[in-house]
Formats: C-alpha cells, sequence, structure tokens
C-alpha cells in the first residue's frame, strides 16, 4: 500500500521533473533565434561606433576591427570642423521644444472641448479633423509650401513650427482622456462661479499628465527625426536641423562613407538613445495605446 | 405694492424664477459655445490653412498646367492622362507597389511572429530585452539609419560583405546592383520598423484573456492547436489594423531611397513620392506633380477602403 502510494508520488515528480525540462528546453530553442535577430538590432549600432574612431586607412584593412585599434577623436574633431554641427544641434531643440510645447497646449484646449463643450458644428468638425487624418500629406504638400512662403517662412525655422503647432492626433488622444473624467469634479467647480478657461488649467490640465507625458514624447519623436519638410523649407546651412545636416554633412569633400560621417552618426544616436532609455516605457505605452502616427 | 394673495404671490415668484433660469441657462449655453470655439481655435485654424485649403487647391490644382512663375493653364484631365502614358510615372508606380508588398509583408509578418515568440518566453527579464532591442531603430531617424547602412553595405570594403566572406558567401553588391538595391531598401525598411509592428502584436497578445488558454489546456489542445485555434484568430484584429498602417506608411516611402541611393541604379528604387518631389521641387511641374499626390492619394484610399471591407470577412472580434 505505501509502496504504491509512494511510487506515485515518485513518478509525478518525474514527471513534473520532465515538464519543466522540456519547457525550459523549449523556452530556450523559442529565445535562441529571437535573441539572435535582436543581435541584428544591434549590431549596425555598433559597428557605426567602431568606425567611428577608426583611422581612413583602416577601412580598408581587412578584418574590419569591430573593436578600434585607438579611440582617437579625429574623426569627431572632422564633424565639427566640416560643418556647424552644434547649430543643427541647437536648432533641432529649438524647433522640437517650440512644437512638443505648441502641441501639448493647443490639443489640450482641443480636446477639453470636444469632449466636455458643448457648442454647434461640434460633431462635424471633429469628424472633419478625423477625416484629415487620412489624408497622405503631399496632397496638401505645394500648396502648404505656396502658404509657408507667403507668410514669409521660407528658410525659417518657423516654416517648421507653425505647420506642426497643433495635430489632430493629439487632439482625438486628449478628447480620449478627457472623457473619462467624472462630471462630479467639474459641475463642483461650476457651483463655486469657475469659468471655462479656469476649469481648463485648474481641474483638467492636472489630470492629464500622462496621455500629455505620451503626446509630448511621440512629437519629441516625430519632430526630431523630421527630414521631409526641412528639405523643402531650408536651403541654408545655418538653419538646418539633424536630419538635413547629415545630408550637408555627406556633401562635404572627402565625408561620403568615411568615419567622419559615422562620428556624425554616433553623435545623432547619442541623444536619441538617452531620449530612449529614459522614457521608454511611456513611448512603448503611447504606441501600443494610440496605434500610431506617421508609421 | 399691491397686496396679493398667498397663492398669487407664490406664482409670480415661480414664474420669475423660472425666467431667470431660462435666461441664465440660455447665457450659460452661449458661453459654453464662445468658449468651445475659444479652446478648438488653435486646431481650426490649423486644419483650414494647413489642411483643407490645401487639400481643395491640391485637388484642383491638379487639374492645371503650372510652372510656379507664369500663370496657371487649365488643361482638365490632360495631367491624368499624360501620367498613365508616363512610362517613368508607371516605373515608379511599380516600384512603390512592390516595394509596400515586401516591406508590408516583412514588417507585419515577421512582426507578428516575433511578438509571438517574445510572448511565449517564460523569463519577463528576456521578454523585456527583446521588445526594448527590436524598438530602438524605430526612434532613429531614417536619414541616420540610411547613411549608417549606407556606409555598412558597401560592395568591397562594406563590413557586411566581408563578414559573409568569410561565411562562403559571395560579396553582394547590396546597393550597386539594381535588384539588391531594393532589396537592401526593403531590408532597411523592416529593420527600422519591425519593432512597432511588434509592440502593435505583443499589445494584442496581451488582451487575450488567459482563461481562453487555460481552458483549452483542459481540454488538452496542444502548442499548435492553441496558436491556430486562439492565438492568431484573436491577434487578427491587430493583425488588421497594422496592414492598414503598413500600407499607407509604404505607399509615402521616400527617405530611406532619397537618402541611400537617390532612386536608382537607373530608376530602380524611385518611387512615386521621389518622382512628384523631383517633379514639384527641381522642374516646377506643379500641376502634375499635384494630379500624381491626387493619385497616390485615390491608391491608398482605394487600398484601405478594401481592406476595410475584406476585414469584415476574416478579422475576429470578440
Amino acid at each position: 500500500m505505501t509502496s504504491v502510494a509512494l511510487s506515485y508520488r515518485n513518478s509525478a515528480f518525474q514527471d513534473k521533473l520532465r515538464r519543466n525540462w522540456s519547457a525550459y528546453l523549449a523556452n530556450i530553442v523559442l529565445a535562441l533565434p529571437l535573441v539572435l535577430g535582436s543581435l541584428i538590432m544591434f549590431l549596425p549600432l555598433v559597428w557605426a561606433v567602431s568606425f567611428s574612431f577608426g583611422q581612413p586607412h583602416e577601412f580598408f584593412t581587412l578584418p574590419p576591427p569591430v573593436i578600434p585599434s585607438s579611440f582617437r577623436l579625429d574623426n569627431y574633431h572632422g564633424v565639427f570642423e566640416r560643418v556647424d554641427f552644434l547649430r543643427f544641434f541647437l536648432n533641432s531643440v529649438f524647433v522640437t521644444a517650440c512644437v512638443t510645447i505648441a502641441q501639448l497646449i493647443t490639443c489640450s484646449m482641443g480636446g477639453y472641448a470636444f469632449a466636455r463643450l458643448r457648442f454647434p458644428g461640434k460633431r462635424i468638425i471633429f469628424i472633419l479633423f478625423l477625416a484629415s487624418m487620412m489624408v497622405p500629406q503631399h496632397v496638401t504638400l505645394i500648396p502648404v509650401f505656396i502658404i509657408i512662403r507667403g507668410m514669409g517662412l521660407y528658410n525659417n525655422l518657423g516654416a517648421l513650427i507653425v505647420p506642426y503647432a497643433t495635430s489632430v492626433f493629439g487632439t482625438f488622444l486628449l478628447k480620449q482622456f478627457f472623457e473619462t473624467i467624472p462630471d462630479e469634479l467639474e459641475d463642483a467647480s461650476k457651483i463655486d462661479g469657475a469659468g471655462f478657461l479656469q476649469i481648463y488649467w485648474r481641474i483638467m490640465l492636472p489630470l492629464a499628465g500622462p496621455p500629455l507625458a505620451t503626446l509630448a514624447i511621440l512629437t519629441f519623436n516625430s519632430s526630431w527625426n523630421n527630414f521631409f519638410w526641412p528639405l523643402i523649407f531650408i536651403n541654408s546651412a545655418d538653419k538646418m536641423t539633424l536630419p538635413l545636416g547629415m545630408i550637408y554633412l555627406r556633401g562635404q569633400d572627402g565625408v561620403t562613407n568615411s568615419g567622419v560621417l559615422m562620428a556624425a552618426i554616433v553623435l545623432n544616436l547619442i541623444p536619441v538613445l538617452v531620449f530612449f532609455l529614459i522614457f521608454q516605457r511611456r513611448l512603448v505605452e503611447g504606441v501600443t495605446l494610440s496605434g500610431l502616427k506617421g508609421a | 405694492m399691491s397686496v396679493q394673495s398667498p397663492k398669487k404671490q407664490e406664482a409670480a415668484i415661480l414664474a420669475r424664477q423660472a425666467t431667470a433660469s431660462w435666461n441664465w441657462a440660455n447665457s450659460l449655453r452661449a458661453r459654453e459655445a464662445i468658449a468651445g470655439y475659444f479652446f478648438i481655435l488653435p486646431t481650426l485654424l490649423s486644419f483650414l490653412v494647413f489642411f483643407l485649403i490645401p487639400t481643395i487647391s491640391g485637388l484642383g490644382m491638379s487639374l492645371f498646367d503650372w510652372d510656379f512663375f507664369s500663370d496657371p493653364d487649365y488643361v482638365g484631365l490632360e495631367n491624368f492622362i499624360e501620367l498613365s502614358q508616363d512610362k517613368l510615372f508607371l516605373t515608379t508606380l511599380k516600384n512603390t507597389a512592390l516595394f509596400a508588398i515586401f516591406a508590408t509583408a516583412g514588417n507585419v509578418g515577421l512582426g507578428m511572429f516575433i511578438a509571438i515568440g517574445i510572448n511565449s518566453i517564460k523569463w519577463g527579464w528576456l521578454r523585456a530585452y527583446l521588445r526594448t532591442a527590436y524598438f530602438i531603430p524605430f526612434v532613429i531617424s531614417t536619414v541616420v539609419v540610411a547613411l549608417m547602412f549606407g556606409f555598412l553595405l558597401q560592395e568591397s570594403t562594406g563590413v557586411v560583405n566581408y563578414y559573409l566572406s568569410r561565411l562562403g558567401i559571395h560579396r553582394i553588391p547590396w546597393l550597386s546592383s539594381s535588384a539588391w538595391a531594393f532589396r537592401s531598401i526593403v531590408l532597411i525598411d523592416v529593420w527600422k520598423h519591425i519593432g512597432f509592428f511588434t509592440l502593435i502584436f505583443l499589445a494584442g497578445l496581451q488582451a487575450i484573456p488567459s482563461e481562453l488558454y487555460e481552458a483549452a489546456l483542459v481540454d488538452g489542445a496542444g502548442r499548435r492547436v492553441r496558436l491556430t485555434r486562439i492565438t492568431i484568430p484573436l491577434l487578427t484584429p491587430s493583425l488588421f489594423f497594422s496592414l492598414i498602417i503598413a500600407l499607407i506608411g509604404a505607399f509615402q516611402v521616400f527617405e530611406s531611397m532619397y537618402v541611400l541611393t537617390n532612386g536608382g541604379p537607373g530608376d530602380a528604387t524611385r518611387t512615386v513620392v521621389m518622382y512628384l518631389f523631383r517633379e514639384a521641387f527641381g522642374s516646377f511641374n506643379m500641376g502634375y506633380a499635384a494630379s500624381m499626390a491626387v493619385l497616390l492619394f485615390f491608391i491608398i484610399l482605394t487600398l484601405t477602403v478594401t481592406q476595410v471591407r475584406l476585414g469584415d470577412r476574416w478579422v475576429f472580434y470578440r
């Protein structure tokens, strides 16, 4: 009797062990190709860094060094000798900051109105807004070019800011959020005689931290990487943002496919990767939450 | 003041109150409407100036022959007729469509399987690492990505070809042969965007209730059955969304080709938007460029509407 119970318990234990082992093995088999694939995502970045320290003659030596023979900064000096890299960077910072701040204000205002206020034509305006997300920007490109020129913003950083000062996507995002706020909060302050501006500023905005952060990060990322717009509107080097500045740098003597270009690429990667590491959670959240703009 | 019966007095007070509250409500409603317009003013202005007016004039412009400097000539649908006979336009259209098909298949297909793979790994730290690793390229600008790959994919001195040759694979003309340049552009696009689609699918996977899997286990369903009967059907909404987003994006592709190959070799990697860009800002054929944009818009619209229609048949909604 006891021996039967024991053997039963024993076989169950072995079964469990075997199942654990096979699960463990399945996990490894599954993870291996994924881990190898993830190396493909990193490898180009690692190579860019190592070549940014490389000397010209090393590009023709085989095998190409994965870890550079020396950490000389010649290529980095080369970047700053050829172009005003700091100016590109500051232009990017300025444009991105303006666009992001402007969108936080305009989108939260619009989102509040669409979610909480009643006014004639609200539904139709909102539907038109949504429809505009479906139209590719190239349809509006030439007329917008003419309008921007007419505003005197050609070759001006304003051309990169004004058209992006608000977004339908952001308005939609904030509207969805403001609709979830209970009416009682608003009613209480209405009885206290608060105006709509006060309600927006004192009650709505302080609650909207998470969606505003999501919007800020998505806007920051797309504005920082915007290339098409500067390509059309900016033609002097002192007004260029980083992506366009990179193309300008490539056009300089002896830069195409050189260590100097790699150094500039690394200088581009550093702020983006820092940004990514700090805001990764929110970025991931924002992307998955909202589908996305501009993919 | 005349003396009134208490009843009359009461009625008068009620009437006065009713009028007052009606006025009050009315003025509140007016104030609310004014506030509403005030709050949407920036968005509305931007919508009018940078979307509605440009869209209407963009549509109109496609009916004109206009070189930007002299007066536009009305030519009716002639631009569109010309487009249908323009060999270069048809080439760019073919390139764009092929790119859209391959890039979408790569991004969405691979993205889905990577997401399913990541999701079924038991170690949390490894899941987190993989998600981060695949997502990193998404935040890097396309220009930087293209410049970086241009360097790594050089035919004779590129690092990629060097390691491939160590594996016994002959040097690949990544960017110098027409066929390979096109493939390279697709591969780079997948490298950059796959993490985004992986995230969309991971979100879809997390939304699948675990009770379904538990029930399937009780019924003795194996791995494969669980995958094909639970996971994939319940992922169809994410798949549907991804396909729409990917196709819309792919039809507007421009930057990686512009930076990496400038449309070459020959016109092997020239897309509709590249041709449009050159016609508009290189040759100042504004009307012609506008007609390309309009055509592109209708292609995207048709594809999206078709997908939505077909979606009813295969997308599984709970």
